[in-house]
């Protein structure tokens, strides 16, 4: 029988932590189905920004890609709430109250289209400048870059009065080195792969959030297989997603350490009063449920997993 | 017949008078918004919403309707090895094929452009009225159709190159 | 999918990007895919901040070149530096070199520049075939200077420290700088007039062309500050330009602007089309995994260092022909970059050897972008530029070797700094 071909995409440079995991798991799909499903990756951006990768997927060029936020996003916008800021406080919070809700955001993604194979995660966000910052008023004179279409991002950065610079991922690093955008919102891994760290001399030490990916394919190209290989994409999603996510917090904290010692901190943010700011979150959260961008029953069910896992912890 | 090619010939007169208008509205677009960002940013602190993506969008708003302003004048970039251009009866002979092939090739890519826009309209990517912007598209690639039609029959009496 | 359909109506006169199109929409076919895909990749021309710079900058150039600046500056060099053997030769390939660099390497540099110094190089009685050849080339010689968008997205791709990049590429500049002044000074200089300096003279024409040197010194200047980028830059010299012509020498009236945008708009459409339609052809070529297959038929055949860079020579000049240099600094490099490791090349000089090569591929048919910027900003058929650019194009293949067998020259700052910059990650 014909070999059965997935082309995917994922803005990760080759040799990045993510790339490795999806090398093994290509080489993985291909042992198991004894060459039948074959994955062809189209790493580091050449299929372009993330919206570009989706217009890709639904013209049947592309039938897969690795997204962050914005990609996941234009799918399936709910799910964007496990990364709102200052919502959780460590990783176990993220993994008990991801485990309540991924069934929903998995229908959500199958009723968009998309099969979602593996969750992941692109790391902690902080802010990375080219210059120091004395106090957050200064943010709203600085040009920070927002991910070009980001209904999310651009929600928070308007509550907090920032004149963001629009811009695809891929026009970040130019506009970093000429100075159209001075700041990014980034993670100190993505920071360091797509080299914007070695602009942005200036770090914020403390995580607002973590960013969040996800591995999809077309329900296009899913339902298109045998049912034998159905299964086994969804099979080596669950392993694939525990090594994305290992390795990404590994990898995140140790880029982190290595930044810490190479960047200066950004003191504003060392001075933030932190409830003030989870209010405002929560008050842009609101916004974005009224906007329907978000989903208010998706959001209480998320409240509900962090209060049980929080009365369970303490 | 002659009363025919003189509607055809205004018809492409009104044509470039709209890609025209089109272009320069554009271009003073780009400046004003240029200038308001520079302005904004630096003194105010403020920006025109979504300024910085209209602004990207008007390249395609000058650069399409010029495309079109191209193939009306015959400005398009071609070769021709042999010189043909400088004899006239070759002129005239290849007027109709050379923009019948341009008019078909430009069928199938404002078809293109025309399933492209409304996967833009379908599935917007952030504000959902940027999707008018990339109109521009369909519309360009269709009036180059037009305008190659127009050239098919109209090249043949053209005195200047 | 054969070529020959296509090359037949591209001799036949039939427009350009209607053959790159035609061939997009058949090869499209071929590979079962949607046409609308093209339009997808069309579309990102609405996505890169440095690409609004060149409808202003063409904006500016058609304003400039409308209002005389050309026979002013003309002028002005003539007292500055007309007594030098190939004087104007010279200030032509550095400003070209400078402005391109600073442009971002997109082909602005010629029409930028284009309409102001060939018709110095002719008035001063240089040959038109060198005039043209001169800056056509000189459109692309400034890539391995700062801040050259190209350099920068090497850096990017290949997690090159880009200040150790642009370090690395001074010395080769300079070198080529150096080779294509001699060249105009034995080959180009000969018909041109040699005058005796005079300060009066200099001051007239100082006084008359001041405004209008004050806009590449101001673009130049604004983008060594940082104060702007280069998309601002454009638009403050398209305002400048039109200030200048329309109130202050008054050479446009009112109704003449129409006129300028007419010209702007036809040259960025008649660019704009050819370059939206090759990003969809690239598209296709990633789709199918062209480049990397060429690669990959070269780690056959490949053993030793030596060869490895003859081969790799071989295989960009043919990449830097089917496409543009920033897809394919994208595409080629992380191919690269794990065999120049196996071949113990260091990431500096494979940088600046790619480079070189995409540099030629500007000037070599059928994607060399400033071919046809240049038959178009200057009016002739684009193999008299191609004959034109071809005493260039093989100094630059000189040079070239010279790069790649010389480490040297762009290793000479390194020993200081060792590879500090690779991250253990
Ligand atoms: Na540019
Ligand atoms: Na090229």
């Amino acid at each position: 029988a014909d070999a059965y071909v997935l082309k995917f995409a994922t803005l990760a440079p080759a040799g990045s932590t993510w790339m490795k995991a999806f090398d093994a798991w290509g080489k993985e799909l291909a042992r198991a189905s004894q060459g039948r499903l074959v994955v062809k990756f189209y790493p580091g951006g050449i299929a372009g920004d993330e919206p570009d990768m989706l217009k890709k997927i639904r013209f049947g060029q592309l039938q897969g890609a690795a997204l962050a936020g914005h990609g996941i996003g234009e799918i399936f916008p709910p799910a964007r709430i496990l990364e709102a800021p200052f919502l959780f406080r460590d990783h176990a919070e993220i993994d008990a109250v991801r485990a309540r809700v991924l069934p929903a955001i998995e229908k959500g993604f199958r009723d968009n289209q998309y099969e979602l194979l593996a969750w992941m995660e692109v790391g902690n966000v902080h802010f990375f400048s080219t210059r120091p910052l004395a106090n957050l008023d200064e943010l709203a004179r600085r040009r920070i870059w927002q991910w070009q279409g980001d209904r999310f991002i651009a929600a928070f950065f308007d509550a907090n009065g920032w004149a963001a610079v629009a811009l695809p991922i891929t026009e970040v690093y130019p506009a970093l080195a000429t100075g159209l955008v001075d700041t990014v919102v980034s993670t100190p891994l993505a920071s360091i792969a797509l080299q914007w760290s070695g602009k942005t001399p200036y770090m914020s030490t403390r995580a607002m959030a973590t960013g969040i990916g996800a591995v999809v394919v077309s329900r296009k190209f899913f339902g298109g297989l045998p049912a034998d290989l159905q299964a086994l994409l969804k099979r080596t999603g669950g392993p694939l997603s525990q090594r994305l996510i290992a390795d990404t917090r590994r990898d995140d904290s140790k880029a982190l350490a290595l930044l810490a010692r190479r960047t200066q901190p950004m003191t504003a943010f060392q001075q933030v009063d932190l409830a003030a700011q989870a209010a405002r979150a929560r008050k842009t959260v609101e916004a974005l449920e009224a906007a329907r961008y978000l989903s208010a029953e998706l959001d209480r069910q998320v409240d509900t997993a962090l209060a049980d896992h929080r009365r369970g912890a303490d | 017949m002659p009363r025919l090619l003189g509607a055809l010939r205004q018809l492409e007169r009104a044509l470039t008078r709209l890609e025209l208008g089109v272009a320069l509205l554009a271009f003073a677009a780009m400046l004003a918004l240029s200038l308001a960002d520079i302005v904004g940013r630096n003194l105010l602190h403020a920006t025109v919403p979504a300024g910085d993506v209209v602004l990207r969008h008007l390249v395609l708003w000058v650069a399409l309707p010029g495309a079109a302003l191209a193939a009306a004048a015959g400005r398009h970039l071609h070769l021709d090895p042999a010189n043909l251009a400088a004899w006239p009866r070759w002129r005239r002979l290849s007027a109709i094929p050379v923009n019948l092939v341009a008019a078909v090739v430009c069928t199938f890519l404002a078809r293109a452009a025309w399933a492209f826009w409304l996967d833009e309209w379908r599935h917007p990517s952030g504000q959902a009225w940027l999707a008018w912007l990339s109109l521009i598209l369909p519309a360009a690639f269709a009036l180059l159709t037009l305008h190659f039609l127009l050239r098919a029959v109209l090249a043949r009496d053209v005195k200047t190159p | 999918m054969t070529l020959l359909p296509f090359v037949a109506l591209a001799l036949l006169g039939v427009p350009l990007f209607v053959v790159l199109g035609a061939a997009a929409l058949v090869a499209t076919r071929d590979a079962q895919l949607d046409s609308a895909l093209l339009m997808v990749e069309f579309a990102r021309l609405a996505a890169s901040p440095n690409l609004v710079a060149i409808p202003l900058f063409v904006l500016a150039g058609a304003t400039m070149g409308h209002g005389g600046a050309g026979r002013r500056l003309v002028r002005f060099f003539n007292a500055l530096l007309g007594w030098m053997p190939a004087g104007i030769a010279w200030v032509a390939a550095a400003s070209c070199m400078l402005f391109t660099a600073f442009s971002g390497a997109s082909g602005v540099t010629i029409l930028a520049l284009g309409g102001l110094l060939y018709p110095m190089l002719k008035d001063e009685g240089y040959p038109e075939r060198f005039a043209l050849g001169l800056i056509s080339s000189g459109g692309s010689m400034g890539l391995l200077l700062p801040p050259s968008l190209a350099v920068l997205l090497y850096g990017v791709v290949a997690q090159v420290d880009i200040g150790d990049l642009f370090v690395a590429g001074l010395l080769p500049t300079l070198l080529l700088f150096v080779m294509v002044g001699s060249y105009a000074v034995r080959r180009g200089a000969r018909g041109a007039p040699r005058h005796r300096f005079r300060w009066r003279e200099l001051a007239a024409a100082a006084r008359a062309g001041w405004a209008d040197l004050l806009l590449p010194i101001g673009v130049v200047a604004g983008l060594a500050a940082g104060l702007l980028t280069v998309a601002e830059l454009a638009a403050c010299s398209a305002l400048y330009a039109l200030v200048l012509e329309t109130v202050v020498h008054r050479t446009i009236r009112a109704k003449e602007l129409a006129w300028v945008g007419y010209e702007a708009a036809t040259l960025v459409g008649s660019i704009f089309v050819i370059l939206g339609l090759s990003l969809g052809l690239t598209n296709l070529l990633v789709d199918a995994q062209v480049p990397m297959r060429l690669l990959d038929w070269v780690v056959e055949q490949v053993h030793s260092p030596l060869a490895f860079l003859l081969w790799m020579n071989a295989v960009l000049l043919v990449v830097g022909c089917m496409m543009d240099i920033f897809s394919a600094i994208v595409i080629v490099t992380p191919l690269l970059l794990p065999l120049a490791t196996h071949f113990g090349i260091h990431p500096l000089h494979l940088g600046i050897v790619v480079l070189a090569n995409l540099e030629i591929g500007y000037l070599t048919p059928p994607v060399g972008i400033n071919l046809y910027l240049a038959s178009q900003r200057f009016k002739q058929p684009v193999l008299t530029v191609f004959r034109a650019t071809l005493p260039f194009l093989l100094l630059l293949l000189v040079w070239l070797l010279l790069l790649t067998y010389v480490p040297a020259l762009s290793l000479w700052n390194q020993g200081m700094h060792g590879a500090a910059a690779q991250l253990p990650l």
